[in-house]
This record gives C-alpha cells, sequence and structure tokens, in this order.
C-alpha cells in the first residue's frame, strides 16, 4: 500500500517563523524537496526553486497577500541547506487596470520584499509574464496556445506559498487560485473569468503545471462577505503544508468550516482529480474562531452578476478596499466613487441592512443582465459574446471506422425521411419512433457547383448554421488533395427555438465525430453527436450535401435528427397532449432555422462572415495589442465628458453640484433655554452660489435659446405631419 | 477620350471609370489622400491625389484631359447644415471649372441631381423644364440647387462648355460609403415591420448613370442639363421589387407622413448615441409623400437606353447582399431571386480590365 499523501495543519504560538519550520519538518518538506534534487541529478546550489506566494493586495494589512517576512524566512532556510538559487515570482493581474503601482517589483517593494533576507540571503523577484514558453496544453485545451512562465516550467522545485482569504465569488482563494499566476495575460479577469471558464482554465494549470509543494500562510488570515475586496484581517495562527495542492487547499477549507463544494473550482478539481488516495491530515481541523465565510446567498449573487461582462469591468475599481497612498488610482473618476462606495463595503458583515443591500442589489443586476441577455439572445445576436469552448472528447477513443459507421447508421432514416413531401418550404420532417425528429430541407442555389464549393468549406458546414455561437474544431484525418476526410467538432447553439431562452432554455451542446465523402459532383458530410457536456441535447446528427444542379446551380440538402432537452417548464406542458400545437411549433422553428442557415450558405459564399457574437479579443490588455477601451475606461470617459460640459456650461458647476449633493443643513443662530434651535428667517445664499461667471452665463443662455428653437422646429415638423396625414394640409 | 474623374471612389464616380474602361476611354482618378478605395481596388486605373477644394491640386491632375467629369460631392442627408453644403458644392464645383479652364480642358461634365428640378405633391412627371420650389429645404437640395445655377454662372463667364447631368435615385454596386439612395434599399431591408411609404421615385442604375454621363460629354450641348433617370414607380413598388429579389414577405404596411416623422427622429437618436449615420433622417422624412418623378426624354434623344428598375435593383442588391451594410442578421433572413444572381453574374463578368 502507498505511502499516505499527508496535509498538515499546525496552529497557536507567537513565533510564526519557528510554526513554519515545524509545518515543513512535518508534512516532509525536506524530504520531497531532496528527492526532487536527487532524481535531477543537481548539486544544492545548482538546483533552482521558485517560490509563488500570493501577492494580490491592495492595502497593508498583511491579511489579502502572504507574508514576506515568512517567504523570506523559507528562503533562510533553504540557504541553510545549501539550496541558493531561489527566486520569487508574480505576475501583474487586472488590478493594474486601474491602479498604479502594480508593476511586481514595485508591488514586491511595497509588500516588504526587500531582494535580501533578514540572514543575508539574497534572491530574485521576478515577473513571470517576462519570460514565457510554450504551455504543454493541447491543441483541444481551453489553453491552447497559452504560454507558461518559464521560471516555472524550468524550475527544479516549484512552490506554492498562498494566502488564506475568502473570495465573494469562488469563497475561498487559496493555492488553486494562485496557480493563475503563471499565465502570462495581464487582464487576468478578462482572460481567465469572462473569457475562459476560470475552473477549467485552473484545472488545465494543475494538471500541466502542478506545484511540487504547497504552503498556506493562515497566520493572519482575511476573512469575511467581502472576501478579499476588502481587507478584514483574522489572526488564525496557523500554517498548512503539503504536496497534494487539492489536499492542502481542503485543510484550509476545513479550518474555515467550509465544504469544498462551496468553491467551483475546487468542485471541478476534485471531480477530475480526487483527493489523493490514500491520504491525512495531521492537525486540528477545528475551524477558526471568530471565522467569517462569504454568505452563500451573497456568493450566488455574486457570481450572477459578474457574468454580465461589462458591468463586471466597470464594478471592478469601485468595489476594492484600496490603500490609496500606497496605489493611487490612475482614474480620479474611480478613486472619487471607490472612496464612496467601498466604505459600506468595509461593513457589509456587521451591518444586516447594508448586507440585505448589497444582496439585493446583485441580484437585481443579475436580473437585468439576465432580461438583456434574453433580449440579445432573441434580437440583439451580434452583442452576444462567443463561447470559448474547447473539445471535450477524447479524440483517440474513437477509431476511423466509427466515423465511417455514421453513413450506415444515417442513410437509412434519411431515405425514410425523403419518402415524406415537402411542404412550401420545401422541409420534410416527422417524429421518430423515439420522439426525436426527422427533418430534410434543401434548396437549389443558382450559382456553379465548383465555384460554389469552392467557396464555402463543407467541413465548416456546422459553424455556418445559423445561432451557432462558439466551440472548436479538430481536423483527424485528410485526404491527399487536403481536404478534411475525419473530423471531430464541439458546437455551440443558442437555444432552439431562441424563445426557450425565456424558460431558462439553456445552450445546445454537443460534440461530434464527422465524417466526409467527396466526389466529382458531389459533397457530403455527415455527423453524429456523442457528447452533450449540459445534456441539452440527446440526438444532433445529420447530413449536408453539396449536389451540382445543372450547368449553374449548386443543390445544398441537409437531413438531421435531433432531439433536444426542453426547458423544465416544457417538459410539465408535454406538447404530446397537443399535437396541433406541437406540430405547428415544430414547423416553424424548423422552417426559420433552416431559412436562415441557406442564407448563411449564401452569405458565405458571398465573402461574408456569418457568424453571430462578438470575437473576444485574445491580446486584450497587453502592451502593444490594438487598445480595446474597457466598459469602465468609455464610463470614466463619459463622465469626464460630462464633466467637462458642465464646466464649459454651467455658470457655478461647484455651488450647483453641492446644492444637489449636499443636504443643505442650516447652522442654528442659537439655542434657547427650552433647546429649540433658532434659525435666521431667509437662510443665505448657499456657500457655493457664487456670482455667476457672464461668459459662461451667455454660453449657457445661447444653448438654452438654440434648444429650444430646435424643439420648437422639431414639434412645427411633428404637427405639418400630422396636418398633411389628417387631409388638412396636401402632402 | 482622355477624361478625369473627381469623386472617382464614389458610387457614382466608381461606376463610371468602370464604364469609361469599357468603353475604350482612358480614365484618371482624382481622389483624396483620405479618400476609401476599395471602390477602385483591382483596376488598372491612373490615380492622382487632390481634393477640390484645393485649386491647386486640380489643374495638373486636369492637364492633358479632354473631358472632365465632377462626380465629387457630399450626398447626405445627415449632420450637415446648409452653409457646409454649399461650400462643399459650390466651391469644389467653381474650382473644377476653375482647374479645367487652366489646364485647357474642352468640356466639364457636372453631376448634379434631379431634386434641382423640385417635386410633385402628385403623381406628376417633371423634366429639365422644371426647377425647385419653395417647398423643398432639405440642405442637400438647396445645396445642389445652388451649385447649379453658380456653375452655369461661373462657366458662362469663363466661356467653358459645361453640362450638367441630373441623376435620379442612383442605386448600383461599388458603393462602399452607404448612401442614401442605396440607404433606401437597406433601410427597407433591416425594417422588420417591412413599412413602405406614400410617394414615389425614380430609380436608376449606377451603371446607366455612368453611360449617361459618356453620352452627355459626347454629344450633350454645353449649358444645358440632362436627366438621368430609369422608371417613375411609387414606394410601395419599389418596395415590392426589393421583397421579391430578396426572398421576403412585403411591403406589409404603409406608414404616413407622422410615423415617417417619427421613425427617423428615432433612427437619429440612435445615431447619435452610437456614432453611426441614420438609415433614414428627419430630412428624408419631410419628403415622404412626394413624388419624384421624372423624365428623361432629353438625353434619351441622344442614345441614352436605361435599363429598367428592377434590374438596377437587382444589381444593387446583388453587391449590397454581400457587402457590409446589410446587417448579418438582414441577410440571414434573404433568399435572393435568380435574378439577384444573374445581376451579379452579369457585373462581374463586365468587369473591366483587373490589374494583376
Amino acid at each position: 500500500m502507498p505511502a499516505a499523501e499527508v496535509a498538515v495543519v499546525l496552529s497557536g504560538g507567537d513565533d510564526r517563523f519557528a510554526l513554519l519550520e515545524r509545518v515543513l519538518q512535518q508534512s516532509g518538506f525536506w524530504i520531497r524537496l531532496e528527492e526532487k534534487r536527487f532524481r535531477a541529478g543537481s548539486d544544492p546550489a545548482d538546483f533552482a526553486i521558485l517560490i509563488k506566494p500570493d501577492m494580490a493586495a491592495c492595502e497593508l494589512t498583511g491579511s489579502t497577500a502572504t507574508d514576506p517576512a515568512l517567504v523570506e524566512h523559507l528562503i533562510d532556510l533553504l540557504h541553510a541547506r545549501g539550496y541558493s538559487r531561489i527566486a520569487v515570482g508574480e505576475s501583474r493581474d487586472s488590478l493594474d487596470n486601474w491602479l498604479e503601482n502594480r508593476d511586481v517589483q514595485i508591488l514586491a517593494d511595497i509588500l516588504g520584499y526587500r531582494y535580501i533576507t533578514p540572514d543575508g540571503n539574497d534572491y530574485d523577484v521576478i515577473d513571470l509574464a517576462e519570460d514565457t514558453l510554450p504551455g504543454p496544453f493541447a491543441a483541444s485545451s481551453l489553453l491552447a496556445h497559452s504560454e507558461l512562465a518559464r521560471a516555472w516550467c524550468e524550475a527544479g522545485f516549484r512552490i506554492l506559498f498562498s494566502k488564506n482569504k475568502t473570495d465573494d465569488e469562488n469563497a475561498v482563494r487559496l493555492c488553486l487560485d494562485n496557480l493563475l499566476s503563471l499565465l502570462p495575460l495581464k487582464d487576468k479577469d478578462y482572460h481567465y473569468k469572462h473569457r475562459l471558464d476560470r475552473a477549467g482554465v485552473l484545472l488545465e494549470l494543475q494538471n500541466h503545471a502542478e506545484a511540487d509543494f504547497c504552503l498556506i500562510d493562515a497566520w493572519i488570515s482575511n476573512h469575511g462577505s467581502a472576501g478579499s475586496r476588502v481587507a478584514r484581517p483574522l489572526e488564525t495562527r496557523t500554517l498548512i503544508a503539503g504536496a497534494n495542492l487539492l489536499l492542502v487547499d481542503f485543510a484550509a477549507t476545513s479550518k474555515m468550516g467550509l465544504d469544498f463544494d462551496a468553491s467551483p473550482p475546487h468542485r471541478r478539481a476534485c471531480e477530475r482529480f480526487g483527493l489523493p488516495s490514500p491520504h491525512r491530515i495531521d492537525g486540528d481541523l477545528t475551524p477558526y474562531a471568530g471565522w467569517i465565510n462569504v454568505q452563500p446567498l451573497l456568493l450566488d449573487a455574486n457570481r450572477r452578476r459578474a457574468q454580465w461582462v461589462e458591468l463586471d469591468q466597470i464594478l471592478q475599481p469601485w468595489l476594492q478596499t484600496v490603500d490609496h497612498e500606497v496605489f493611487a488610482f490612475k482614474d480620479p473618476v474611480n478613486a472619487r466613487i471607490n472612496a464612496w462606495v467601498s466604505g459600506y463595503l468595509q461593513r457589509v458583515d456587521d451591518n444586516a441592512n447594508l448586507f440585505s443591500s448589497l444582496l439585493a442589489i446583485n441580484y437585481l443586476l443579475a436580473f437585468v443582465y439576465l432580461a438583456i441577455d434574453t433580449l440579445r439572445v432573441m434580437h440583439w445576436k451580434d452583442s452576444l459574446r462567443h463561447r470559448e469552448a474547447p473539445l471535450n472528447i477524447d479524440i483517440g477513443a474513437y477509431p476511423l471506422e466509427a466515423y465511417a459507421a455514421i453513413a450506415d447508421y444515417l442513410e437509412p432514416l434519411e431515405a425514410h425521411t425523403l419518402e415524406l413531401s415537402a411542404d412550401s418550404n420545401g422541409l420534410r420532417w416527422k417524429f421518430h419512433d423515439d420522439g426525436s425528429v426527422l427533418f430534410e430541407f434543401s434548396r437549389v442555389i443558382p450559382v456553379d457547383y465548383d465555384d460554389f464549393v469552392a467557396n464555402v468549406d463543407i467541413s465548416k458546414s456546422i459553424q455556418y448554421m445559423t445561432d451557432y455561437i462558439g466551440g472548436q474544431i479538430i481536423p483527424v484525418r485528410q485526404d491527399k488533395q487536403g481536404r478534411v476526410t475525419h473530423q471531430v467538432e464541439r458546437n455551440l447553439y443558442l437555444p432552439q427555438p431562441n424563445y426557450l431562452v425565456f424558460y431558462q432554455g439553456q445552450d445546445i451542446d454537443v460534440s461530434k465525430l464527422e465524417y466526409f465523402r467527396y466526389g466529382d459532383e458531389q459533397q457530403q458530410m455527415l455527423w453524429q453527436t456523442v457528447k452533450s457536456e449540459n445534456g441539452s441535447a440527446s440526438y444532433d446528427d445529420g447530413i449536408v450535401r453539396f449536389i451540382k444542379h445543372g450547368e449553374d446551380a449548386t443543390l445544398v440538402s441537409i437531413f438531421g435528427r435531433q432531439q433536444f432537452t426542453l426547458p423544465l417548464f416544457w417538459q410539465l406542458v408535454d406538447l404530446d397532449n397537443f399535437p396541433l400545437v406541437k406540430e405547428r411549433l415544430f414547423n416553424h422553428a424548423y422552417t426559420s432555422f433552416f431559412t436562415q442557415t441557406m442564407a448563411n450558405f449564401e452569405a458565405v459564399y458571398e465573402g461574408r462572415d456569418v457568424r453571430i457574437g462578438k470575437r473576444w479579443d485574445p491580446d486584450f490588455g497587453e502592451a502593444g495589442a490594438a487598445r480595446q477601451g474597457s466598459p469602465s475606461d468609455r464610463l470614466v470617459e463619459l463622465l469626464t465628458q460630462a464633466g467637462d460640459f458642465f464646466e464649459r456650461n454651467l455658470p457655478d458647476r461647484e455651488g450647483l453640484l453641492s446644492s444637489l449633493f449636499t443636504p443643505y443643513k442650516p447652522t442654528p443662530e442659537y439655542i434657547d433655554d427650552n433647546g429649540f434651535a433658532h434659525f435666521r428667517s431667509a437662510p443665505e445664499a448657499h456657500p457655493g452660489a457664487g456670482v455667476a461667471d457672464q461668459a459662461q452665463a451667455e454660453g449657457l443662455k445661447g444653448l438654452l435659446a438654440a434648444s429650444k428653437a430646435s424643439a420648437q422646429g422639431y414639434w412645427q415638423d411633428v404637427y405639418d405631419a400630422v396636418l398633411k396625414d389628417s387631409g388638412a394640409r396636401p402632402g | 477620350m482622355r477624361a478625369l474623374v473627381t469623386g472617382a471612389n464614389g458610387l457614382i464616380g466608381a461606376n463610371l471609370v468602370r464604364q469609361l474602361m469599357r468603353s475604350g476611354h482612358r480614365p484618371r482618378a482624382l481622389v483624396r489622400p483620405s479618400s476609401d478605395l476599395q471602390s477602385l481596388e483591382g483596376l488598372d486605373l491612373e490615380i492622382v491625389y487632390g481634393d477640390v477644394l484645393y485649386p491647386d491640386s486640380l489643374i495638373e491632375a486636369a492637364r492633358g484631359c479632354d473631358v472632365v467629369f465632377h462626380t465629387a460631392a457630399l450626398f447626405t442627408y445627415w449632420d450637415m447644415n446648409s452653409e457646409q453644403l454649399e461650400s462643399l458644392a459650390v466651391d469644389g464645383t467653381l474650382n473644377v471649372i476653375d482647374a479645367a479652364v487652366s489646364a485647357g480642358v474642352g468640356r466639364i461634365v457636372f453631376t448634379s441631381s434631379s431634386v434641382v428640378l423640385g417635386s410633385s405633391e402628385r403623381p406628376l412627371t417633371r423634366d429639365e423644364s422644371h426647377d425647385l420650389d419653395d417647398s423643398e429645404n432639405a440642405p442637400y437640395v438647396i445645396a445642389k440647387a445652388l451649385q447649379e445655377r453658380h456653375a452655369f454662372e461661373h462657366a458662362a463667364a469663363l466661356g467653358a462648355e459645361l453640362i450638367a447631368v441630373c441623376p435620379t435615385m442612383t442605386v448600383g454596386p461599388h458603393g462602399y460609403r452607404l448612401g442614401p439612395s442605396n440607404g433606401l434599399i437597406v433601410a427597407y431591408l433591416d425594417d422588420l415591420t417591412r413599412a413602405t411609404f406614400p410617394g414615389g421615385c425614380n430609380i436608376v442604375a449606377a451603371g446607366d448613370v455612368a453611360r449617361g454621363h459618356i453620352i452627355a460629354a459626347e454629344k450633350g450641348t454645353p449649358g444645358e442639363r440632362y436627366l438621368l433617370g430609369s422608371e417613375n414607380l411609387t414606394w410601395a413598388e419599389i418596395h415590392k421589387i426589393v421583397s421579391e429579389l430578396c426572398g421576403l414577405e412585403g411591403p406589409l404596411w404603409q406608414t404616413n407622413h407622422t410615423a415617417s416623422y417619427l421613425a427617423a427622429t428615432w433612427y437619429e437618436i440612435g445615431a447619435r448615441l452610437s456614432g453611426k449615420t441614420p438609415l433614414t433622417t428627419r430630412a428624408q422624412a419631410r419628403m415622404v409623400g412626394r413624388y419624384y418623378w421624372y423624365d428623361h426624354a432629353r438625353i434619351g434623344a441622344l442614345g441614352y437606353r436605361p435599363r429598367p428598375a428592377r434590374q438596377a435593383l437587382a444589381e444593387a442588391i446583388a453587391w449590397l447582399a454581400a457587402s457590409p451594410q446589410v446587417s448579418r442578421r438582414t441577410r440571414s433572413k434573404m433568399r435572393l431571386s435568380g435574378e439577384v444572381y444573374q445581376a451579379r453574374k452579369a457585373m462581374r463578368a463586365a468587369e473591366p480590365v483587373v490589374d494583376s
């Protein structure tokens, strides 16, 4: 039986350095280190060690970032054993978008890293994003083509030294989250929260860039419902250590009194990798006294609200307590709003009304987002974001015969469907025995066949179908002419029909095997769904054909077998009880879907991009990339412009604004013996309301006069139009 | 014939240089340094850079030419007041006339507009003998009328041979900046309610307008103006043809003056917020209900034979459907008719020598 994987939790005492020495000893740190060095065949002095602490602090309370003194003590301990090639690494994150002094070296200096330990040992602080190499991620990985920090990849021994803290969206932020800094892109919220699935990214990092040892600094922890947005220190006087990241994080969450399930990335990691078996946690797992976790309801509300990408980008600078002396805001507008909002955030666990308000606001915003997203799905599809979803099946699990067999499965069904007569739109369809739908739709496009197939790549047919919103294609095999013959694809469509979004209908998410056949006058693509990650489809199989149709035309036909999972409401309604309604709904849904899909094929032939939605910018936030203003930038610009407008056009702007936003509190002239306050009969003008600048006043007057004339002209035109419509005036 | 074409990258200019090339003439395209040259891409064409508002840049461009076609203009009903449009139209035209005279060019053909001949409240056809009346007050219309008047006066004073051509609603390919004419097709396609409106207009293909320019240059009488139009149709008829060509139902209903004006207001507000050009404006809404119907008999006598409006619309749609000016959403609802595909094929076949 293998030795149990161990995580050690040590608490107590006044000496955190002594505690570190003990936890390292008891957790087998030195043994692991020696084993790794021995296997590398390296001398201790040549053996590179990288320590990755948590530096994501906006205040200097010591509760939100790993204690530099502990890191330096660890370096001293390593030096004492002959290890002298030691570096501390970190990379910039989204805070750099709106705060000054987030350069890694400056930040390290501010936090207390001195490049030389108290014992006089040198170490380096490096920006992990500055030197990177291609990551070991598969083409089907969420992180395909991503780079990784070279220092981490090439280090002989990799140590994560994380902080013990809550997080307002993921419940906790521990070692797993600390891995994110290994990726070089700066705007980590944009790329690894909104663009890509954060949990998926962390899992890929854990899989391909695992640490050799994990430590958690819980000497002073950060707790509370606001997570690390607010520094709320709690002396927990604990250190946690172990070689297995999940076990260490598991011990840390246990000490918080939390279940692993509270954190989606940890839950997913546990599902994928599992806790080591056997394992053991040494130490006292009694939850910390006085510890406050993020309320589950607030977690839920925050997560839902954070799905609104643009709003989330705007809110980030406002919902973070910041030491303004050290980390100045890049923009004064954000600084002012932050000063106002973050004050409330600090008291959220101490004031029930505040907490309820925050919860209500988050849910309200989440609801607004849901409404907007629903409208986007229905009407504003080009404002939706593409879904970046990598392939989620193992290509190697499917032999080539499995692709070719799709024809044997589908062609009899197709022949059966073609026996039906087509309706006026050219659609044939029927319910199959198991409730799935068989359909066939074809159209002659008056374009020469050779010209058509030269411009429309049949291997991308799925992407040309209407409402395709994301996915990944991986060709498996090609013929001698370079044409794809075998392919796997994951594709996501908007809910079908779109109105199902009103009933919480989800994206159709299906992974398919695809097989191609090419003839002189015909091309075919056949596909079969082998997985639907979200269970949205039981069947989504089909055949697309491009067939030469006379001299100057191409017949495009689509046969399919589909069965999608209906939202709960429609499952309860059970349309089988209303066959006429069901038939009409299906007929409308298929006719509109294929009418638009055929139009897409035509448009592709014309050279148009038919994909709905907006692309994510893979270089967003990077130096040298085309600057794409974030919503936050645009809002700040708008507010600045509004300020400039007031500056130019409003006399005594400050007086007016202060009178608007500052409640007028008159000072009593005197208070009599009975306690009554006495005021002047007519208060003096508010101090801000000074003499208006003459030029500004004239400017405003002109502006008002022009506006008045414009409004009069407008209503005169409307009046004239009404007169024409009523016949009172000739048209 | 050696010809200078100002505004060669515009809708009419780009079609004119193609027609000149097809006819064996040698066009020289005058464009501004900042111009979008997509419409001239691939053409084996001499391009010179200049600006009609900078006279010095024009004389050299015109030297050696037999004729100057002055098509450069700003056709817009949005975001420009009368003074701005007049300055561009009048000053630019006078500069071109001066430059042509200085360079010894024999003849100038300038692109006016049918709107200078006014419009009618009833379905009546107008010709070159008509003039603008007081009821027309759109800045663009006034600017074009002033342009024509000043141009003829100035040319007469200099003894230059000046001919004005007055295209009606010109639709067709190569208009990379969506102007009001092609814009009317796009606006109808984008309109989910598929509304038409009262009144009507004369629709002509950009290719025919180009041919009309050349006929005017070769056979026209100096000091005259020539209408370049085709068929007179009501808006309901035009929209019905567009629907048929695009495989859509419609028009589904007819709007009135008030609804048109309010809809245009809505479009303008949207444009102010988005920074884009509205698909229709209040200035255009005021023109709803009027008949912009014209007779091109004068140039017809010189050999001008325009194709039917349906053909003009098919060509325009063939080009627009493949361009970003028709939104992805709108394109996904269209089912182009065979006529559109035929028109596209014919246009491709007629494309002049391509610069490899």
